[in-house]
């Protein structure tokens, strides 16, 4: 049977999607590219011309395929096709598993007379081991393929499941990590402390909770792009919560003590999978580890869930190196459409590959201290 | 701790180290799902076929004192010309790959790459050879390099390999799933074997030398007509290395010989290998006088009834995508083949001795693209007329 393809660029016919898209997010374990997310964005959060540009894939009325894509419209540079969410952490095309060559052909045909035409089509923070890049460059149509360019690789500790129960998950970890877990819990317990989960009553508040406390912590380090979008970032995640908060699709875990909450932890999960993506917490109460207590509840609910692995999210600071037993990096990937515009298309492009080839050779020739010490420096220059 | 700052690598240069690892090594190999990657395949390799003077460049990865990574390279040291460190069987099978404990291919692909870059002779490229291309290690291996210039990779190949899964609950569920004239042509095969007094079992350690060298005559027949053959090529050195790895491995079911008689003559056999529910389809062999059964298709049917019975997921169906696997198949997992140049002062070198090879498969992949099926297949068969190969 052959495939059809089709571009979807009105809100309503995306929405008509939803069970199906849906259905492939979870076959694929990709939860942030479940539709409310992906959508959610695309209301709140999305650049103000940016328009989507979603391919869906079907094969004797099934849909077996979607590139959920945006164009910004009017700009003057690059038109660069991005995945809806932007550079939310392990998103994808989606295919029914196995199929992801066919569905790229499919893809790669449709986006090739796409309107606006497309220079660039920017994969960003996909997982390392998609086939999606290859694929869409290998079956791209005509003569030439694009030219594609994976500029930049980041660590994503992961938690892998399989030891059965969060007890035999803990009983696996080093003696220092469960004596420091249990006499955080303890101590946490001991100044009142109490852990839940956000459910449909308490969502609104718990949502404000966790955006204050994200930017508390975020106040010190410089920038945050959940702080930088303002009140749309909440907007944003109660829709989300509207329709995922009772599947699990969204989770917010919160430490309370005495009745104030003092970290908060946001996840999504689909298909076993829970990607714990962003969090904050209040540094006047550091000594409880309250960052590492949050995660260890996210753990332990995937276990009660049955769930295959918790996924902590691109960056690999301390409190994830503690709790992780695996990377599964992810990957920030151009491909340039062949045309008449390539020529300006690389050279659009150029400033960007060349600024992350350099820091990639820095941070590989300097030590650790001195890149934290550069690291330190730019925040403060920054702040000025 | 950092799970990376807790292992270990050690280099492993004889046979007898190696042997040592089986049983942690085969865990391993079940635990990635790469049924080549098993010692009992890779032993037998370097038993049977190893070329001359190859020397195993084996690091092994511990934590704790717990093997959780096997990076079984080997070297042809004294040959001149650019140090490759690859991994040993890509003539027979593709999916060849290092091992790691899934999730941890990065901690210890950066242990493995300490332990190469001190390695002697020090590899000037790391060939991975009909690699999944979803692997982590091109990327791990470059990025994990150590020093302040890391590795450099080329991705210069890339050959389609077509899976079927196995997530329906039995193969008659799984053939209901595909398309009516599949269904009723694979029915009407099966029956006409049958009606010829066909029968089919899988063999066992009993019937394994037997078996094993009517697969080899199969093989060998159906390839006289076709060209070259790996296998063949490898004359009797390669019922000796199936005789190896099928001992060790026939019992668990993860040496798959299955074998189509006609009153009790071999017409066909199917050779597959499995580890942690991959099952991959390694070669085959069938009888021309029988072609109007369609054995080779009736065997792989066989087979892929068989991988459902035992509750694998997978079945890969080896390299290339010919029409007959397409049909079978539901999906496509392609494999790449990658060097990747090491750092240092003969990296010069080794980008000139790498050139004429990527600048060779550039030039086919242009001219895949820019000629039409017909005008390809021209040229091949043109090709093969002026190197003196049968047609």
């Amino acid at each position: 049977m052959t495939l059809e393809s089709e571009m979807i660029v009105e809100q309503p016919r995306l929405e008509s999607l939803r069970e199906e898209w849906e259905a492939l997010a979870i076959a694929n374990s990709q939860p942030m590219s479940l539709p409310a997310w992906m959508l959610g964005w695309l209301r709140h959060l999305a650049p103000p011309h940016a328009t989507a540009r979603v391919v869906a894939v079907r094969e004797g009325g099934r849909l077996v395929g979607l590139a959920p894509l945006f164009v910004e419209l009017g700009g003057r540079g690059r038109v660069d096709y991005r995945l809806l969410g932007g550079p939310t952490p392990r998103t994808s095309p989606l295919a029914v598993p196995g199929r992801e060559w066919e569905v790229a052909e499919a893809i790669a045909a449709e986006l090739s007379r796409a309107l606006p035409r497309i220079d660039a089509l920017a994969l960003e923070s996909g997982p390392l081991a998609s086939h999606w890049p290859t694929a869409l460059r290998e079956r791209w149509p005509g003569r030439v393929r694009p030219p594609a360019r994976r500029y930049h690789v980041q660590s994503s500790p992961t938690v892998s499941l399989d030891a059965g129960s969060f007890d035999a998950w803990l009983a696996g970890k080093s003696s220092s990590f469960r004596r420091e877990l249990r006499r955080h819990r303890r101590d946490f317990t001991a100044a009142g402390g109490t852990s839940r989960m956000s459910t449909r009553a308490t969502l609104s508040d718990d949502i404000a909770a966790f955006i204050r406390l994200h930017a508390l912590r975020w106040e010190e380090r410089g920038s945050s792009s959940i702080v930088e979008v303002g009140e749309r970032m909440p907007a944003m995640l109660e829709e989300v919560a509207g329709s995922l908060i009772d599947s699990g699709g969204l989770r917010l875990y919160l430490l309370e003590i005495d009745g104030e909450p003092i970290a908060a932890q946001l996840c999504a999960g689909a298909g076993g999978e829970v990607l714990c993506f962003n969090g904050g917490w209040d540094a006047r109460f550091a000594h409880l580890s309250p960052s590492i207590l949050a995660i260890v509840d996210a753990i332990e609910d995937a276990f009660a869930r049955a769930e295959a692995r918790v996924d902590l999210g691109p960056g690999e600071q301390t409190f994830k190196r503690r709790v992780a037993d695996g990377d599964d990096p992810v990957a920030w990937t151009l491909l340039l459409a062949p045309g008449r515009r390539l020529g300006l298309s690389y050279a659009r492009s150029a400033p960007m590959l060349a600024g992350r080839s350099a820091r990639e050779t820095v941070k590989r020739a300097v030590s650790a201290e001195r890149a934290d010490r550069l690291r330190a420096l730019r925040d403060r220059v920054g702040r000025r | 701790m950092h799970p990376r700052l807790m292992l270990t690598g050690e280099s492993i240069v004889d046979l007898g180290a190696m042997e040592d690892l089986y049983a942690e090594w085969d865990a391993l190999a079940v635990a990635c799902a790469l049924p080549q990657m098993s010692p009992a395949w890779v032993l037998a390799w370097w038993r049977a076929l190893a070329p001359d003077g190859a020397a195993p460049r084996v690091v092994a990865v511990r934590d704790a004192g717990r093997l959780v990574g096997l990076a079984p390279f080997f070297v042809e040291p004294g040959r001149g010309g650019r140090v490759d460190y690859r991994l040993p069987g890509i003539e027979l099978a593709v999916r060849l790959a290092p091992l790691a404990l899934p999730g941890r291919e990065w901690h210890v692909a950066e242990t493995v790459a300490h332990v190469l870059a001190r390695a002697d002779p020090r590899p000037d490229a790391i060939a991975l050879e009909g690699t999944p291309l979803a692997s982590h290690w091109p990327a791990a291996l470059c990025a994990r390099w150590p020093g302040p210039v890391r590795a450099i990779a080329w991705q210069y190949a890339l050959y389609g390999c077509p899976t079927v899964s196995l997530r329906a609950p039995s193969y008659e569920a799984w053939l209901e799933g595909k398309s009516a004239s599949f269904r009723r042509e694979t029915r009407r095969h099966r029956r006409a074997f049958l009606a010829e007094g066909g029968s089919v079992r899988m063999s066992t350690r009993a019937t394994l030398s037997d078996d094993i060298a009517a697969f080899v005559r199969l093989h060998t027949a159906r390839w006289q007509s076709l060209g070259a053959s790996n296998l063949v090529a490898r004359g009797e050195r390669m019922p000796a290395m199936l005789e190896d790895v099928g001992e060790s491995l026939v019992a668990q079911g993860r040496f798959r010989l299955m074998m189509l008689e006609i009153d009790g003559e071999p017409v066909s056999a199917h050779l597959a290998l499995a580890a942690g529910g991959e099952v991959l389809f390694v070669n085959t062999g069938w009888d021309e006088r029988f072609a109007r059964l369609s054995p080779s298709s009736v065997n792989m049917l066989y087979a892929l009834e068989h991988a459902f019975a035992c509750g694998d997921r997978r079945v890969d169906l080896g390299l290339g995508e010919q029409a007959y696997k397409q049909r079978v198949a539901d999906g496509d997992d392609p494999v790449a083949w990658v060097l990747i140049a090491t750092p240092g002062r003969r990296l010069a070198l080794t980008l000139l001795r790498s050139a004429p090879l990527l600048a060779r498969y550039a030039v086919r992949d242009a001219a895949t693209r820019a000629l039409s099926a017909e005008q390809a297949q021209r040229l091949r068969a043109a090709r093969r007329r002026l190197s003196g190969g049968a047609g």
